[in-house]
Order: C-alpha cells, then structure tokens, then sequence
C-alpha cells in the first residue's frame, strides 16, 4: 500500500521530525530574555553599590563571588510554572509529541539556570575587579583584605575558586531543576492537593514526631520524674542527631535520587495531563 | 493498476466522554490523502474532542485513530504529518508575528519560509508589530497563514473563519484552493458549522452530530445520492415510493420530497423519465435533515431508555 507520510520519515531525522529543533527555538525566545535581563539587572545593582561606595555614601564588601545559585534556582522556579502551563500548551496546540515537549522543557529550565549561573560569574568577576581597581583611590570604604591584591591576582583567585565550585554547582543546578519541574508540573496538574500536600507532609511530620515527644515530655514533668526526664530528652536528641547525620552524609545521594525519581515523575505528570484545559 | 493509498486520517469506534457528557461515540470514518474535507457538524456535536485525538493532544478512551496508518497518541513519525490550528489563536506569549515564524520553521519538517512570509503579506498583517495588539480577525489570519506554509501533510483548521471579514474569508478559501494545487499531496480538514461558506472548497465531507457519523461521502457523491424531488403531489410520491425520506414540504400545491437514494442509477431514471423535477440537495439543507433526524433518533432511544 502506498504510503505517503513514508518519504517524510525517511528523508528527516528524529530531530527535525519530533520538532525538537522547532521547541527549543520556542523556549529560546521565551526564556533566556530574562535570565539576561536577570543578571543585567544584578550588573545594575552592582555597579550602583559600587558608585555609592565611590562616593562614599556607603561602604562596599566584596561578598558575591561565587556564582549566584539562590538567585538561578528561583528564576528556573518562576520560569518552570510558565513551562508547565502557557509553554506546554503552545506546543501541544500544533499537534507535537509530548516527549520533545517534555525533553526541550527540562533542558531549556536547565539551560536558563546555567546561562543566568554563568552571567552571574561574568556579573561578579566584573564588579571584583571594579572593586579591586578602585581600592587604592578609596581604601576606607571598601572592606576587605582581598582589594589588596593587584587586580590580576584577584582574578586568577577569583577565577581559580569558582572553577573549584561550578561543576557543583551545575551538577545541583541540574538536580534542582528537575525537582523543580515536578513541581511545578504537579501545580500544573493538581494545585489544590500539591498545596495540600507541600503544606501538609511537614505539618504531619511535626504531628507525628515533635508532638508526642513534646507529651512525653509534660507528662514527665507533670510526674516530675527528673532521671526520666532526662533519658527522653537525651533519646530525643540522640534520634535527631543520627537523622541529622545520615541525611548530611548520603544528602548527595538523597538528592540525587530525588531528582531522577522527579524527572521520571514529571514525565509521566506531564504526559497524563489533559492540555489544553 | 493503481496501488491503494493509506487514508489521512482513520477513525475507527472512537468514543470518548467527559463526565456525563458523551461527546464521541463510536465514530468510524477515513479520509482519503489529498483532498480537501470538512468536518461538519453543530456546536457541541464533538467536532473539537476529535481534533484533540486526532492531533494527540487528548487520548481517546475507546476506539483508536491513525495518521497515515500510525497510531496517533505521542507517535513522532505521525504527528510530525500534522498541522493543527486550533479555533483559538494561541501564541505561546511571543512578541511578533516574525517570531512565531522562527518558531515554526523548527516545528514544522515542511515548512515554507518564503510561501508563509507571501502569506502574511497576502493578509496584509505587519510583521514585526506586537501580536497582542493584533485585532481576533488579525489573529486567525496569522494562524491560517502559518497553516497553509506549514507543508504539513494533513493540516487542520478548526473554525477558521473565527473573526475574519468576508474578504478575508474568501481570500483565505482561494489560498486553500491555490495551496492544494501546488502540493496535490496535502490534505485539509476543515472543521466548521458554516456549512455553506466552505462548501465551494471541499472535496468531501464527514458530518456529525452528538458524536455520531451522520455521512461522509465525496461531494459528488452527496449530489448523486441526496435529491430534492418536487412535482405534482401525487406523481411525487408515486416516483419516489421506496426512497428515504428525510423532508417534506408543500410549497405552492406542488410536493418537495428532500430524500436518499438507494443508488445513483434512481436518480438518472427519474432525470430521464422528466416526470418529476429534480436538483442535488443543497448541503446545508441536508446537514440539518440529518442532524433533525438523528435528533429524533436519540430522543426514541433516550425515552426508550
């Protein structure tokens, strides 16, 4: 039987074909315009406390070296509720397949993260070496002991301590990213009982957990038991230091797998949503 | 001796419901390659719940639907066929008309660059100016220029009409028109409930209601099989004795039976005998024949219920 869609999937490749290419472009347009704008506004308010400083109307501290994590993270939160909803939608309208719309998702939130990371060490390494360049004009307003450097020093310091961190800080970028996703896929899917649930996990925590041990505690007071007393407190204390050890020794792990298991998640969230509503 | 061709599109015992309402049930039809269909049928009459399924974007819950014989739902090598413009022109935020085409040109594998750029001048829609401040007629026309340069093997076009003037509307049918003589390959579904408006353009037609199949037939085939046979009263229901009525009406003492043929040949018979005059039905007339029957169809079936 002749089949007309044949010479289509012959002659183009999965890219061309999932409109992977075409979904990247989507979310170029879209996103990175404000992981620019984010850090030119970063440029900004460096520069201003940079001026103010100058002018000595306020003191400046070299204190942002490292690349802006916090502030990459919000902007793939902020940008992952836009992908889950508006981004998502677009894309499915015109018929494309939910896997590419899915991939190019996560790696255009990824890739957001990364650009902004990588502005905000451009960003840093800028204001530093201003910092450092100005220090001899106006040593009383700019502490710390790292403007005595020559400003070539600075930067093979700086440069040397954010090489030591990034691949870290890509690594938790990617991690973060993908529970993020979720998050915001399942916000997308199911507001009121992700709410719910975002709320009510660490609420029935504290119930189950700090509240009968609170009890315990009053009512060993109530009875006045001291030596009682003690041992529960200590048996207490003694449960949260292991919890508290065995979480920072395998954390790696722990979010590691969370991420995998969130980027799975989020997937199969994505996939079984009905869009457009 | 031709080979035989996979259908556009094959629908095969698609239901589908939302809560109470039934919106599909059990819908089986199939659309030949290269032509232009319209999928008729009234508002609400699950018009848009099967352009979700057929474009992958909802799972049917029964029944299964193919695109060049792949099955539809997350199948890149089908969807990638495809080209759905939706009733409501959605931009995805973007700022201009030049970046939804940016956009385009990596969705689409076909693609025409320089054909959507004529296009958006044939609308006469400025390129660079913010979409947001585009009028709904300003917007539709934008979708519809992206579909028709987007090469797309079947492309469809739900309501396209929405918000468009008369002489954007005839300019965007003459552009259909034009658009399948250049790729005879591509096939066009457009789904409406203005009948008569896209009548000149089609091809075929599958009409619904209630989300059932009322017909689906080549236009041609609609002018052979469905007739209005008017006359002397009694010469009018002696000719037409056997045939399926669907209307009748009396206008001036003489008889007008709206009715299906059995076959084509009943018709040349009754051309020759020239007892009787007869014209094909006008398909808007028999889109509502059929849906008032159906109507009265489900209404026994419900009471009997």
């Amino acid at each position: 039987m002749e089949n007309r869609l044949a010479p289509l999937v012959e002659n183009h490749n999965w890219f061309t074909l999932s409109r992977f290419g075409g979904c990247m472009r989507f979310h170029r347009i879209r996103k990175y315009g404000l992981a620019l704008l984010l850090a030119l506004l970063m440029l900004i308010v460096q520069a201003l406390e940079l001026t103010l400083a100058y002018f000595g109307i306020t003191e400046y501290r070299l204190t942002a070296q490292m690349p802006d994590l916090p502030f990459a993270l919000a902007l793939v939160f902020c940008l992952a509720l836009r992908t889950a909803r508006q981004d998502t939608t677009f894309l499915l309208r015109f018929g494309t397949p939910r896997t590419s719309v899915w991939l190019s998702n996560v790696l255009s939130l990824l890739m957001a993260g990364v650009l902004y990371l990588l502005l905000s060490i451009v960003v840093n390494v800028v204001s530093g070496a201003a910092a450092v360049a100005l220090y001899p004009q106006c040593s009383d307003i700019f502490v710390a002991q790292r403007y005595q450097l020559p400003v070539g020093e600075f930067l093979a310091m700086l440069l040397g301590d954010v090489w030591e961190v990034l691949p870290w800080y890509l690594l938790w970028l990617l991690e973060y990213t993908c529970i993020i996703y979720l998050l915001a896929c399942c916000l997308r899917r199911w507001k009121g009982a992700t709410i719910a649930v975002l709320v009510g996990v660490p609420a029935l925590l504290i119930t189950l957990i700090v509240l009968p041990t609170l009890q315990g505690v009053a009512e060993a007071v109530q009875s006045s038991d001291q030596g009682e007393l003690m041992a529960m407190l200590f048996r207490f204390l003694g449960w949260l230091e292991k919890a508290a050890d065995f979480t920072a020794e395998n954390w790696q792990w722990i979010q590691g797998g969370a991420a995998f298991v969130s980027l799975v998640l989020s997937y199969l969230v994505m996939r079984g949503t009905r869009q457009p509503e | 001796m031709q080979k035989p061709i996979i259908p556009a599109l094959e629908v095969e015992a698609l239901s589908h419901r939302f809560g109470k309402t039934q919106a599909l049930d059990n819908l089986t039809f199939a659309i030949a390659p290269g032509r232009i269909v319209g999928l008729l049928g009234r508002n609400g009459a699950g018009k848009s719940t099967l352009l979700r399924i057929v474009s992958g974007q909802l799972k049917a819950k029964d029944g299964d639907a193919w695109l060049f014989g792949q099955r539809i739902y997350n199948n890149t090598a089908a969807l990638s066929s495809l080209c759905m413009i939706g009733d409501t022109p959605d931009f995805g935020k973007l700022k201009n008309v030049k970046q939804l085409l940016s956009v385009c040109d990596g969705l689409f594998p076909g693609w025409d660059r320089e054909r959507a750029i004529q296009l958006i001048k044939l609308f006469e829609l400025p390129i660079t100016r913010p979409l947001k401040g585009f009028s709904r007629g300003m917007q539709t026309a934008v979708m519809l220029a992206v579909g028709l340069a987007s090469g797309a093997l079947l492309t469809i076009f739900d309501e396209p009409s929405l918000g468009l003037d008369a002489v954007m509307r005839e300019r965007f049918y003459d552009l259909l028109l034009e658009e399948k003589q250049r790729h005879p390959e591509r096939t066009f579904i457009l789904s409406t409930h203005l009948i008569d408006e896209v009548a000149r353009t089609l091809d075929g037609a599958v009409m619904i209601d209630k989300g059932r199949l009322l017909c689906q037939a080549e236009l041609s085939e609609f002018g052979r099989i469905y007739m209005s046979v008017s006359g002397a009263p009694e010469v009018v229901r002696q000719e037409t004795d056997g045939m399926t009525i669907l209307r009748e009406e009396s206008i001036a003492g003489s008889l007008v039976r709206h009715l299906r043929l059995n076959n084509a040949r009943e018709g040349e018979r009754l051309m020759q005998e020239g007892k009787v005059q007869i014209a094909p039905m006008n398909l808007q007339r028999l889109f509502v024949f059929l849906a008032q029957q159906n109507s009265t169809e489900t209404m026994a079936e419900e009471v009997e219920a």
